[in-house]
């Protein structure tokens, strides 16, 4: 059992404790637009969660091996991005011939893959030395940590929204910067860091 | 040769300050918001940044017109890997500090949906030529912002400038952190929409931001008509 | 009904009373720490309402001090720093709340944050070393707050009196127990409905107090035991944010179920944050984050009856229209 909880106290550490979204501020983009279509949020976060596991899990694969353990953090980085590239084009391929989807869902795909979010997660695994269930478990946050931030966002949308009294200046995206700071100030108490950088 | 002058101020006036890429379109932000906490971070994303994008903006005008848009999407980011990768190498040697103090933020450049949204959007639709202005207007709308959050960023969070102490200043760490990055671009963007209501009030419609690739799911994309949309629905 | 149309448009006096409520706390923080808090709370009531005025030039609306917002940003502000913090650090605080937080959604009543736990939220993380370092002869300088956090020895030697008056290491305003509670007493006699959101706050500190002693003592009641839960009670922002926080108008909700929830959810948070957070108290994040989890929660939770009212409301206009 104490591979699960390796597990899950990494994924609650990467939603709750550093949210990845509003502690290092990846995926801050996708997640500010995920907030303003709420009905996609959760098929996109099922995306990130995908590859970010997939990518992680082979990357920590990769890094038991002694010749690819010694690399310099750059190395490393190339390493992970080829990784990353692999999965997005193998799925991208398997889901092209098993599900013809249409042009919107291949987009969608793209989307969640070339995201800082995915390619964050094996370098933070890389740089806290995380065990083979933590880096799963990370990658899994991650994607949970996305859809806690989306969907505090667009609650907060809704906030702003029957908020008549907003300035001109300030109405539209620079109230909706000033929000996610806030939120993201708010969840920065909980460690008083910003880590993973 | 006029005519091509009077196109990229044209482009630079509406993508580089009417739309611009970080305070209207909200792209890029991660690199933005957590890693410009000086001028010289700024300087280093903004020259990885202009090198990337403009090398990105030519090939998919060049090469990837017929190239289905998910497999451009992971070219882009392979695009991306030639300039960084070079540069992190540089730095990772000659500039350690440099290269601990952008942090992971560097290698994460590569994925900048900057990148993806401009080839997309105009480079794939347009000659090399636009391709290239695009490229600059774009450039210059967000390496200025870049800039801008990091000098703002550097004196008041770590009370310097391009190193050097301030004196009298003490600086408030938390601007450092990706939440004070993000109360930067806000006022920097209240302040960039004041500015169109002051002078330009005609062009305020251009300031809706934009999220999505899909050209049909555009106008649902739209930060304003979402926030509309759900005033309605409230209401 | 015209009689309700009267009453529903009758003022608020939620800001004023809280205003004549810290004067209270001020009286007892100069008796306790001499002119230099009667210094910073000048500073940081003035400084607020200049900064409060400079924000409404800017965003065109019109200044009104009667409302008393700007001087209950200033005057919290200064109550929940140290008495010996340097001046500035108020000054950037209320400049924080008022600029970053009050004007930017529109001034009195419709930022969705707390304005004054935004504002030393933001000081805490950057200076933490000025915003919880406590002088005090009696117990060297650590706070009960941080002794408790910490599980040091030093709370044994906290004498409960002291404790009660206000007379150990803590935010200037907010050491002495028995004016807090003087305080709560006048929310409940002035405003009987957000004294809902105080108790129900109060009660699940309470349960937390207790489960946590539970966890570290021998026997739950044991004198020691008693005097643990009793300081965990009176310590830090605890009895601030009761008075203060939970019940601020602007952001409370107005059901009475609702508001119960309210005060249990900041309680929950508070406890929690106080356990993991670096922070030596970290009362001013756990009002952020049931500010920023608050309109999520009251959306899942309450989903059912807001759908209901949605279908009545706006079907009727769609078929119309």
């Amino acid at each position: 059992m104490v591979w699960f909880f390796d597990m899950l106290s990494a994924a609650i550490y990467a939603v709750i404790v550093q949210n990845l979204v509003f502690n290092g501020g990846y995926g801050i983009s996708e997640a500010i637009r995920m907030a303003s279509k709420p009905k996609k949020l959760f098929s996109t976060a099922g995306m990130i969660i995908y590859f970010s596991t997939v990518t992680a899990v082979i990357c920590r694969l990769l890094d038991y091996i002694p010749v690819i353990e010694s690399q310099n953090q750059t190395i490393h980085f190339l390493i992970f991005f080829g990784v990353l590239m692999a999965v997005y084009f193998v799925s991208g391929a398997l889901s092209l011939i098993i599900l013809k989807p249409d042009k919107r869902f291949m987009t969608k795909i793209s989307m969640c893959a070339m995201n800082t979010l995915v390619m964050a997660i094996p370098l933070i695994n890389h740089r806290s030395v995380s065990t083979f269930w933590e880096s799963i478990g990370t990658a899994f946050g991650s994607g949970v940590a996305f859809i806690v931030a989306s969907l505090l966002i667009s609650v907060g949308f809704t906030k702003i929204a029957h908020n008549k009294k907003i300035p001109e200046p300030f109405k539209g995206t620079p109230i909706m910067f000033i929000y996610v700071a806030l939120l993201s100030m708010a969840v920065t108490g909980i460690t008083g860091s910003g880590v993973f950088a | 040769m006029s005519q091509q002058k009077a196109s990229l101020k044209k482009m630079i006036r509406l993508g580089g300050f009417i739309r611009n890429p970080v305070l209207v379109q909200v792209i890029g932000i991660c690199p933005v918001a957590a890693a410009a906490t000086s001028v010289l971070n700024a300087l280093a994303l903004s020259v990885v940044f202009s090198l990337s994008l403009i090398l990105c903006e030519v090939f998919a005008s060049l090469f990837l017109k017929k190239v289905p848009r998910w497999v451009r999407m992971g070219i882009y980011s392979v695009i991306g890997i030639i300039v960084v990768f070079p540069v992190m190498y540089v730095f990772e040697k000659y500039s350690f500090a440099t290269f601990s103090s952008l942090g992971i933020y560097l290698p994460l450049m590569v994925m900048s949906s900057l990148n993806c949204v401009h080839c997309e959007k105009y480079a794939v639709k347009h000659s090399v030529k636009l391709s290239f202005f695009d490229a600059i207007a774009s450039l210059l709308g967000y390496c200025s912002i870049l800039l801008a959050v990091g000098l703002i960023r550097e004196v008041l969070g770590s009370g310097k400038i391009l190193g050097i102490d301030i004196p009298f200043i003490d600086g408030l760490s938390g601007l450092l952190m990706p939440f004070g990055g993000l109360f930067v671009i806000g006022i920097l963007s209240a302040a960039h929409k004041a500015q169109i209501i002051k002078r330009q009030p005609s062009k305020l419609h251009e300031i809706e931001s934009r999220f999505t690739l899909d050209e049909s799911d555009d106008k649902e994309a739209t930060l304003t008509y979402a926030i509309r949309n759900r005033f309605k629905k409230n209401s | 009904m015209p009689g309700l149309h009267k009453h529903r448009k009758k003022k608020s006096t939620y800001y004023p009373d809280m205003c004549f409520a810290m004067l209270v706390l001020l009286t007892v923080s100069v008796a306790l720490n001499g002119t230099v808090a009667l210094m910073n709370f000048a500073v940081s009531v003035i400084s607020a309402v200049a900064f409060d005025y400079i924000g409404c030039k800017i965003i065109k609306h019109k200044f009104k001090i009667k409302n008393c917002h700007a001087l209950f940003i200033g005057g919290l502000t200064a109550l929940m720093l140290p008495a010996t913090v340097p001046l500035w650090v108020p000054v950037v605080s209320c400049a924080f709340s008022i600029f970053l937080v009050k004007t930017p959604f529109g001034s009195l009543n419709h930022a969705p944050f707390s304005s004054v736990a935004a504002g030393v939220a933001f000081m805490s993380i950057c200076k933490p070393d000025l915003i919880f370092s406590y002088t005090s002869a009696e117990v060297g300088g650590a706070s009960i707050a941080q002794s408790l956090s910490q599980g040091t020895p030093i709370v044994t030697a906290v004498d409960l009196i002291n404790a009660f008056i206000g007379a150990v290491p803590g935010p200037s305003g907010m050491t002495c127990a028995v004016a807090m509670l003087g305080l709560l007493a006048v929310v409940l006699i002035r405003h009987p409905k957000s004294f809902i959101n105080s108790l129900s706050f109060l009660l699940t500190c309470f349960v937390g107090a207790v489960i946590l002693t539970a966890i570290s003592a021998d026997n739950l009641f044991s004198p020691n035991a008693l005097r643990i839960i009793c300081l965990r009670m009176c310590s830090g922002f605890t009895l601030c944010i009761a008075v203060f926080f939970v019940t601020e108008e602007a952001l409370s909700p107005k059901k009475n179920l609702h508001r119960i929830f309210y005060g249990v959810m900041m309680g929950v948070v508070y406890i929690i944050l106080n356990q993991v957070s670096s922070y030596e108290d970290a009362g001013s994040f756990a009002v952020l984050l049931t500010n920023a989890f608050w309109p999520a929660a009251e959306k899942y939770i309450f989903k059912a009856k807001k759908k209901k009212a949605e279908v009545n409301t706006v079907e009727p206009t769609e078929s119309l229209t």
